[in-house]
């Protein structure tokens, strides 16, 4: 019974598929062949070929359109904060240390001075963009040290805590800003 | 059981029943000025090493290696850094509200703890953004850098506290200024 059903079917299709071949045949078929040209290379050179071309694609875009979140912002900027003061720091200390080399001395009062010479709106700023990361690394480290507790840890709370950072922060920087 | 002389790689990998990926991994140079990074986040300054493809080193079947387990790079030092954060909180105002003699005593343990926490903030930022796996030598390099950077830094406010007035006489000076 199998070969039965088989063969009429294979019949059928062959009958078809001849009758659309003899239709075929009837139009001549004009086929442009472009003659492909090919090079060997080794796997160095290809490898070298690839690496050209990886710089030529462009890159999926992430932080551009990740939707802005408290979370992600403000450890960004917990980190941001950090490396800037820790930057301020060593410039301090390796400065003290190297800047006679260069001819100039960054004792206190030099630095003092330097900046007592600034215009009032100008110092204002200088002393809120310096209070400004050390605040924020300082309230948002105390909020990294409450989660290393397990606490404080759901949606609702990471949200809470994070605009109290950011309110303390704005607070304090002012407030030290206009001392 | 027959059995095989396998001659070449090339003959090695047709012989296995595998995709003959050791084939193809091994025509790609892995290191040197060809060597090619998979995904470039950053510039690629510095060469870098290629990375195997789909980070598989060995094959499919090999267990990822892990560091071993070290308590002095672990836990230990996970304890240090916080302990060293909630010495830092008081200490950022106590050299402000203390008397005259005090004040640099306490401003040069400010000091040291800063340093020690930028120490660490510092290294956890040099192994997430040169990590030792793509740059290899330039990352212990860093480390290297980082750490003669602080003692010389630290070094340089031992100068700074003894022949000055210190850290945070000096943000009183300059905010008063």
């Amino acid at each position: 019974m199998a070969s039965l059903a088989v063969r009429p079917a294979t019949r059928l299709s062959v009958v078809a598929r001849s009758s659309r071949m003899s239709g075929r045949q009837l139009i001549p078929l004009v086929i442009a062949r472009r003659s492909v040209s090919s090079q060997s290379l080794t796997p160095a050179e290809a490898n070298e070929i690839l690496v050209k071309q990886r710089a030529n694609r462009p890159t999926s875009p992430h932080l551009t359109i990740y939707k802005p979140q408290i979370t992600w912002y403000l450890s960004g900027l917990h980190r941001i904060t950090g490396l800037t003061l820790a930057a301020g720091v060593y410039a301090l200390g390796l400065g003290y240390l190297f800047a006679p080399v260069f001819g100039y001395s960054l004792t206190s009062t030099a630095i003092a001075s330097a900046f007592g010479a600034l215009p009032v709106a100008l110092k204002f700023g200088f002393k809120t963009l310096a209070a400004f990361p050390f605040t924020f690394h300082a309230y948002n480290g105390v909020r990294h040290l409450v989660w290393d507790t397990a606490s404080q840890l759901t949606n609702k709370a990471v949200v809470r805590t994070g605009f109290t950072v950011i309110g303390l922060t704005a607070v304090t920087s002012l407030v030290l800003a206009l001392m | 059981m027959s059995i095989r002389v396998i001659a070449s790689p090339v003959r090695a990998s047709l012989a296995r029943p595998c995709l003959g990926l050791r084939a193809i991994r091994a025509s790609i140079p892995t290191h040197g000025a060809l060597a090619a990074p998979v995904a470039v986040r950053h510039l690629g300054i510095p060469p870098l090493i290629a990375q195997p493809p789909g980070g598989i080193v060995g094959t499919v079947n090999d267990a990822v290696k892990i560091p071993p387990p070290d308590k002095l790079h672990g836990s230990y030092h996970w304890t240090f850094e916080r302990l060293i954060a909630i010495g830092i909180i008081p200490l950022t105002v106590a050299p402000f509200i203390s008397d005259a003699a005090l004040a640099p005593a306490v401003d040069s343990v400010l000091v040291t703890t800063t340093l020690v926490h930028c120490y660490f903030g510092l290294q956890s930022n040099i192994i997430d953004y040169i990590p030792k796996r793509e740059f290899g030598k330039v990352h212990d390099a860093c480390m290297w850098l980082l750490l003669g950077g602080t003692i010389v830094t630290g070094y340089g406010f031992y100068k700074y506290e003894t022949n000055d007035i210190g850290l945070s006489g000096t943000i009183a000076k300059v905010w008063k200024a």
